[in-house]
């Protein structure tokens, strides 16, 4: 690892976000790097000092106060309007927030219909808790190419690859043997999701790597679309004997739909 | 029917958002350098959140998802007062400094020295004029790791961008109050 690619790692490694492949790395290079192993301890100083030093505020009493009256209104204004229109009681829940500092004014474009847009606002949420997962999926993805990562096991033969999950990780990723359909077998390694550990079976077909993870049921893999495009990888999420698995690649994502109908029907192949 | 149901959502209200207005809170104030305008935000989000608090599936994300709530109030009015070139400490933040320090001086209880406290909130004073300072989307990086305390995950789901940007946002937001640290300090006024 050079003075580059440790740069983009320091601050990861002071927020202990880093895998412990990669803080191992970095480590590594600012053990024998004066300049990287300076900006290192000058922002872990300075991120301890920050907390250090209680910077936050205290919602005031009488924001709370304030908080707790527009409440109050708002439960009240529901429970008595019985069957009025949406946009009805959300004009009705305006008028009651009371304005009170001059600043408030700025409330007043709160004109537009509020319970629309905070129902939009709510989809975003939803949609980012899965997207959330999909950039992590990438985000493996692309530290496997990265750092020299792709393979904890090497291996062409299923047999081997298989095997060396039991004791690693608590269920048996399927390991097919895709010879037939193109795809070359490279290894196998562990990975993290959304936090939680997942099984990486990694594939080859014309130069471009595939790896499928695996995890069980909502553990980190659940909440992705059937096919989709991430920041130019496409993904595709399958579930199969109570896994949830999704492959990755900048393949052409055709290939990722064959891959998975080689996942769903194996091709004859010697007892497992 | 209808009263349990607002009864629910209050009691869901006051367990899992009102233990964190005071996340709002910082947030809203760091953000809009403006006590008063931070107020109206969390006062506005707070509102939004009541809404919608039977969305929230876990007492866990209840501080981000407050926070993202609050994050959009701010871009909203951000947007509406035409605030978007608004760049250097104003004067308003500089003017209520006075009054914050007696403020804090008071909630400081357990270190009464004077002489102390006093050298205490003018440097927390500083740093929290040095962030300020900071260009808007490295504030709110910094604001929401260091302050809110908040996950690279949590992050990038909150402000919708790839954990890689808000990796180098944070980094580059560290290294700028490196910078003006070292210059303050150079200065006198941080040790």
């Amino acid at each position: 690892m050079n003075c580059d690619e440790t740069a983009r790692w320091i601050d990861p490694l002071v927020d202990g976000e880093l895998d412990a492949r990669n803080t191992a790395e970095v480590q590594a290079h600012l053990a024998g790097c004066q300049g990287c192993q300076g900006r290192y301890e000058a922002h872990r100083t300075l991120s301890s000092s920050i907390r250090g030093m209680d910077l936050g505020y205290s919602a005031p009493e009488s924001l709370r106060q304030r908080i707790n009256e527009a409440l109050e209104a708002e439960t009240s204004s529901t429970a008595t309007e019985g069957k009025s229109s949406v946009k009805e009681r959300a004009s009705a829940r305006r008028g009651q927030v009371p304005a009170r500092s001059g600043a408030s004014r700025w409330l007043m474009w709160a004109g537009w219909p509020v319970a629309v847009a905070a129902s939009a606002m709510l989809a975003t949420v939803l949609l980012q808790q899965r997207s959330m997962e999909a950039d992590d999926v990438v985000a493996a993805h692309v530290r496997s190419l990265l750092v020299d990562h792709l393979n904890d096991v090497v291996s062409t033969d299923h047999h081997t690859v298989k095997p060396w999950f039991a004791g690693k990780i608590d269920f048996s990723p399927p390991v097919p043997d895709l010879k037939s359909r193109g795809f070359e077998l490279v290894g196998g390694r562990l990975d993290y999701v959304q936090r939680q550990p997942v099984a990486a079976v990694i594939y080859r077909k014309h130069g471009h790597i595939i790896n499928v993870l695996a995890a069980l049921p909502g553990h980190g893999l659940g909440e992705l679309s059937h096919s989709e495009r991430v920041q130019g990888y496409s993904l595709r999420a399958w579930r199969q004997a109570g896994l949830d698995l999704v492959a990755i690649s900048d393949i052409d994502p055709r290939e990722l739909v064959t891959l998975e109908e080689g996942y769903e029907s194996p091709p004859p192949q010697s007892a497992d | 029917m209808m009263g349990n149901a607002v009864d629910t959502r209050a009691q869901r209200f006051r367990d899992l958002i009102e233990p964190r207005l005071n996340d709002a809170y910082t947030l809203a104030r760091y953000l809009s350098r403006d006590p008063s305008v931070a107020e109206d935000i969390v006062q506005e989000a707070s509102l939004r959140a009541f809404r919608h608090v039977e969305s929230l599936r876990s007492g866990g994300e209840a501080r981000a998802w407050l926070l993202k709530i609050v994050r959009n109030c701010f871009y909203a009015w951000r947007e509406k007062t035409g605030q978007v070139n608004f760049q250097s400490l104003d004067v308003d933040s500089l003017g209520e400094d006075i009054s914050s320090v007696t403020e804090e001086a008071d909630e400081a209880q357990l270190d009464l020295d004077p002489q102390r406290i006093l050298e205490r909130t003018m440097k927390r004073d500083a740093v929290r004029e040095m962030i300020e300072a900071l260009p808007v989307q490295f504030r709110e990086a910094l604001v929401l790791r260091e302050l809110n305390d908040l996950s690279y995950r949590e992050i990038a789901e909150l402000t919708s961008m790839p954990i890689g940007t808000v990796m180098s946002r944070l980094a580059r937001a560290r290294e700028m109050l490196r910078k003006m640290w070292l210059e303050r300090a150079g200065e006198g006024v941080l040790s």
